[in-house]
C-alpha cells in the first residue's frame, strides 16, 4: 500500500444528506434555484463500519510514481486534449492533461505537492488499485467531511473564507452569483490563463480539516467516490435531469477551486459521468478495515 | 413531425435569466431539436457544442434513456414523440 498519510476513521451512525431548512436556507443566498439543490434530500441514516482514508487528495508526485512504475496512460493523454474553462466556458484544450493542466505550454513540475487533475473515474481507480487502494464511498467521503453529525462544512457552520481553497478565497470576496463568479473568472483569466488555482495538499489545515482532522474536504479538487450517482429515496421528487444521471453517472464530492461556498459543503453532491475529466477534478484513496457501506 | 420534448437542467434557468416556458418542438432528428432549442435560448449554445459544431464532451443527451452518441449523435432520427434529456457531464452544484 502506497499512502504515508491515513487516517483511520472509527465506525458510526451518521446523517447523510442535507436538511431541508438547509436547502430552504441556501436557495435564499444564492443564485440555483432550490431543485438543483434537492438530490441531497431526505437526510438518512447510515451505519458505517470502520475505514482509512487518505487525509488529502492524491499529489501530481504519488501520480506521477504511479504512471512512471506503471506505464499507465490517462484518458485524457490518449483522447490528446483535456476539458480547461476558456474565457466564457468550457474548451477541449489540445494537450491539457494531470502532466500539462492547462495545455503543453503548462506543467506540474512547479507543483508536484498539487492534487492531481485531468483524471477520469478509470484513471482514479487504475492508481488506487495500483496503490493498494479504493476510492472512498460517497457515504465514506461524507461521514468524513462532517463526522457523526451534518454540518455545512467541515470545520463547522459558519462561512469562513480562509479555511479552504474555493473561487471566494481567490476573489476575497462573496461570490453569491453568476455575475460575480464571472467577474472573478475573467480576472483570474486574464492573468493566470487556465492554470488552476490548486494548492499543495494540506495548505488549509488544520483550519480547514474536518472532525477526523482529513484535509481538503471543502474546495481544492472536487472527489471521485466509488458510488454511483442514485437518488437518496423513491418517495422523493427529484428533478428529471438528475434521475436521467441515476446509475449512469458517479458521484463526485467537495467541490474545487473554482466553486464558491455553496458549492463546498460537505454534503453537496455533484453527478458526473465516468469518463470525464476536468482540471478541477481529482481523487483520494480509502482502506477497507470491514465491510464498506455504498 | 414528432413532438419533442426537451428537460434541461434546472441550473440552466438561472443561466436564462428567465422562465424557459414550454420547451418543446416538431423535428425529426436530435440535431434539429438542438438547433431550435438553441436559436430560441442562444446562451445555451456553448453548454451544448464545441467550436466546430458537435455536440460537446461536456454534456450529454438522452433519448428514450439512450445517450445519442451510443445512437447516431446529431444525426439520430426521431420517429415518434419523444423527451430528450440534457444532462451535464458534470450535473449539480
Amino acid at each position: 500500500m502506497r499512502s504515508s498519510d491515513l487516517i483511520t476513521i472509527a465506525p458510526g451512525r451518521v446523517g447523510l444528506g442535507s436538511p431541508e431548512e438547509h436547502l430552504d436556507d441556501i436557495a435564499a443566498k444564492q443564485h440555483y434555484p432550490r431543485v438543483w439543490f434537492e438530490d441531497e434530500l431526505p437526510q438518512h441514516m447510515v451505519e458505517m463500519a470502520a475505514f482509512r482514508i487518505e487525509r488529502c487528495p492524491v499529489t501530481n508526485a504519488a501520480f506521477a510514481a504511479f504512471a512512471e512504475a506503471s506505464g499507465y496512460v490517462t484518458e485524457a493523454e490518449e483522447k490528446g486534449f483535456g476539458l480547461v474553462y476558456g474565457a466564457d466556458y468550457w474548451e477541449e484544450r489540445p494537450g491539457a492533461s494531470w502532466r500539462h493542466p492547462a495545455g503543453p505550454q503548462d506543467s506540474v513540475e512547479d507543483r508536484l505537492d498539487h492534487p492531481v487533475v485531468h483524471v477520469t473515474h478509470a484513471d482514479a481507480a487504475a492508481y488506487a488499485k495500483w496503490a493498494g487502494m479504493r476510492l472512498p464511498t460517497e457515504a465514506e467521503w461524507e461521514y468524513v467531511a462532517h463526522g457523526p453529525t451534518w454540518r455545512c462544512w467541515p470545520w463547522g457552520d459558519e462561512w469562513d473564507v480562509a479555511r479552504a481553497n474555493s473561487s471566494e478565497y481567490w476573489a476575497r470576496t462573496s461570490i453569491a452569483d453568476f455575475p460575480a463568479w464571472r467577474a472573478w473568472w475573467s480576472d483570474r483569466h486574464r492573468r493566470h490563463g487556465g492554470v488552476p488555482a490548486t494548492s499543495p495538499v494540506g495548505s488549509f489545515s488544520p483550519a480547514g480539516d474536518s472532525p477526523f482532522g482529513v484535509a481538503d474536504m471543502a474546495g481544492n479538487v472536487a472527489e471521485w467516490t466509488a458510488t454511483p450517482y442514485h437518488m437518496y429515496s423513491p418517495d422523493q421528487v427529484y428533478d428529471p435531469v438528475y434521475l436521467a444521471a441515476t446509475d449512469r453517472y458517479m458521484v463526485v464530492r467537495g467541490g474545487g477551486w473554482m466553486n464558491f461556498r455553496f458549492q463546498i459543503r460537505t454534503s453537496e453532491r455533484v453527478a458526473c459521468h465516468p469518463a470525464y475529466a476536468n482540471f478541477a477534478t481529482g481523487f483520494r484513496c480509502a482502506v477497507s478495515a470491514g465491510p464498506a457501506t455504498a | 413531425m414528432p413532438s419533442v420534448e426537451i428537460v434541461v437542467p434546472a441550473n440552466w434557468r438561472t443561466v436564462a435569466g428567465h422562465e424557459l416556458g414550454d420547451l418543446s418542438c416538431e423535428v425529426d432528428t436530435v440535431g434539429a431539436a438542438l438547433q431550435w432549442l438553441i436559436a430560441e435560448h442562444p446562451q445555451f449554445g456553448r453548454r451544448m457544442f464545441d467550436g466546430s459544431g458537435r455536440l460537446a464532451s461536456w454534456v450529454n443527451v438522452y433519448l428514450g434513456g439512450e445517450n445519442v452518441r451510443d445512437l447516431t449523435a446529431l444525426e439520430t432520427a426521431i420517429r415518434k414523440d419523444a423527451t430528450l434529456i440534457i444532462v451535464p457531464a458534470m450535473a449539480g452544484g
